[in-house]
């Protein structure tokens, strides 16, 4: 009998997201946090933030994913990210609408930032402005992109689809190329926060996902990122994840499943040493794709998507083509969490 | 194929974290704001020019390593690599120093 398959093995994380405020200036209604336009006052503070990193750093971690709710909405994140510079290799997730040129300039020159990544709904106003409910905001985040690109900012472009874009996926390959940038994400979407409440209406079946990656056509020297077969990366091996409140959550999508300890009250190699972030690490599950195993080096799929149409940890993943099983991506199990 | 001269040092600031249980080490290089993944000669490669080191000293730590028949083309690859990407600086040993347009 052949072992199981497992995931590599890391004694500490090299990476971690940081999901540093649940506010945000826009009210995008596939929002995962279900951000708020004013930020909880339970929210960790810049200093309890800086003694975090210091201690990421002592730990071992090398690499951070910054995202929120929107970073930039809180007026103390630039504290932050300058305390992180020269440290870490940071990528900033945001909305784009507060890059300004001189706050491109100081993400540059004094964060020393790696790679913005920029979310854009759709290829023009009324696509994206329907979908951040905030009137003018992709005429702001396209100068955003604009800015960071002028600033010498390695800047990617991400949306995640849904039934409100998938159909002007192409326009938005155009936009990006149009704008100059090189590399762009298309992201699954995940049940979690306002796109839970408004899932059936928003998720395409697995067919039609593929369908619409299927017919994109990019441009020459064009980078396309995305997560479907071949693709279906298990990253849970290599990943953690701190919430805005000091929360281990292993993964900023299994943001309302897990909590593995809040960093107030306990050490992050504490946390990592959980049991159930082991497990999700370890790559134990009942059935994985082996073509996607190759691509990616782990195996399983994605964890967040199997728990939240299966319930179990250690299911197979319906957004993968071999382990989907018949498994309709439109409807959500109602489920409690 | 030459053999490595002058003195040779990591560029300021690198960030180096093993990570044992994969035989690699990632670096974090803040000029560049870029991660290396780098496998093992290149990873010994780089720790022992940490300080700095002159090429002799270098090539002898090496050796004392690396005890395979081909272990000076190894050094070789690796620094190549290390340079290629700016992780490592070299100062050419005054005999191979470029001429200048004044000498
Ligand atoms: S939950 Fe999914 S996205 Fe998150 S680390 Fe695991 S596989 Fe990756």
């Amino acid at each position: 009998m052949t072992a199981p398959p497992r995931n590599p093995v890391l004694e500490r994380p090299l990476k971690v997201t940081l999901s540093f405020t649940s506010s945000c200036n826009l009210r995008c209604r596939h929002c995962y946090a279900d951000c708020t336009a004013a930020a909880s006052a339970a929210e960790l503070p810049a200093a309890e933030w800086c003694g975090i990193l210091d201690r990421l750093e002592a730990d071992g971690v090398i690499g951070l994913y910054i995202e929120g709710g929107e970073p930039l909405h809180r007026a103390d994140f630039l504290d932050v990210l300058r305390h992180a510079a020269g440290r870490f290799h940071v990528q900033l997730r945001t909305n784009g609408t507060l890059v300004t040129p001189a706050l491109a300039a100081a993400l540059k020159a004094e964060c020393g930032i790696a790679t913005l990544l920029v979310d854009i709904m759709g290829p023009d106003a009324a696509t994206h402005d329907a979908a951040t409910g905030v009137a003018g905001s992709f005429d702001l985040a396209i100068a955003g992109i604009r800015a960071a690109l002028a600033a010498g900012i390695d800047t990617q472009m991400l949306t995640i689809m849904t039934r409100w874009n998938a159909a002007r996926l192409q326009d938005w390959v155009a936009l990006a190329a149009g704008l100059g940038v090189a590399t762009v994400g298309i992201l699954r979407p995940y049940p979690l926060g306002r796109l839970r409440q408004r899932w059936a209406e928003a998720s395409l079946s697995l067919e039609e996902m593929h369908a619409a990656l299927e017919a994109l056509r990019l441009p020459p020297g064009m980078r396309l990122m995305q997560s479907w077969h071949p693709n279906n990366g298990n990253c849970c091996w290599q990943t953690a994840a701190i919430d805005a409140f000091g929360n281990s959550i292993g993964c900023a999508y299994l943001r309302e499943y897990v909590n593995f300890g809040n960093l107030r009250e306990v050490g992050f190699l504490d946390t990592w040493a959980h049991p159930l972030h082991r497990q999700l690490r370890s790559g134990a599950v009942t059935e994985s794709c082996g073509d996607c195993a190759a691509t990616q080096g782990s195996h399983g799929g994605c964890r967040s998507t199997a728990f939240a149409f299966h319930g179990r940890w250690d299911a197979p993943d319906p957004f993968d083509r071999a382990t989907n099983h018949g498994v309709d991506l439109r409807v959500l199990p109602d489920r409690p969490l | 194929m030459s053999c490595p001269t002058g003195h040779y040092s990591q560029m300021p600031g690198l960030r180096l974290r093993p990570v044992r249980e994969l035989g690699v080490c990632v670096v974090f290089a803040p000029a560049e704001a870029r991660l290396f993944r780098l496998n093992a000669q290149s990873w010994l490669a780089l720790e022992l020019c940490r300080g700095g080191t002159t090429a002799a000293a270098l090539r002898k730590a090496w050796r004392e390593v690396v005890t395979s028949d081909d272990a000076e083309e190894r050094l070789r690859v690796a620094l190549d690599l290390l340079l290629a990407n700016r992780l490592l600086h070299h100062e050419p040993a005054p005999a191979e120093a470029p001429m200048t347009a004044a000498s």
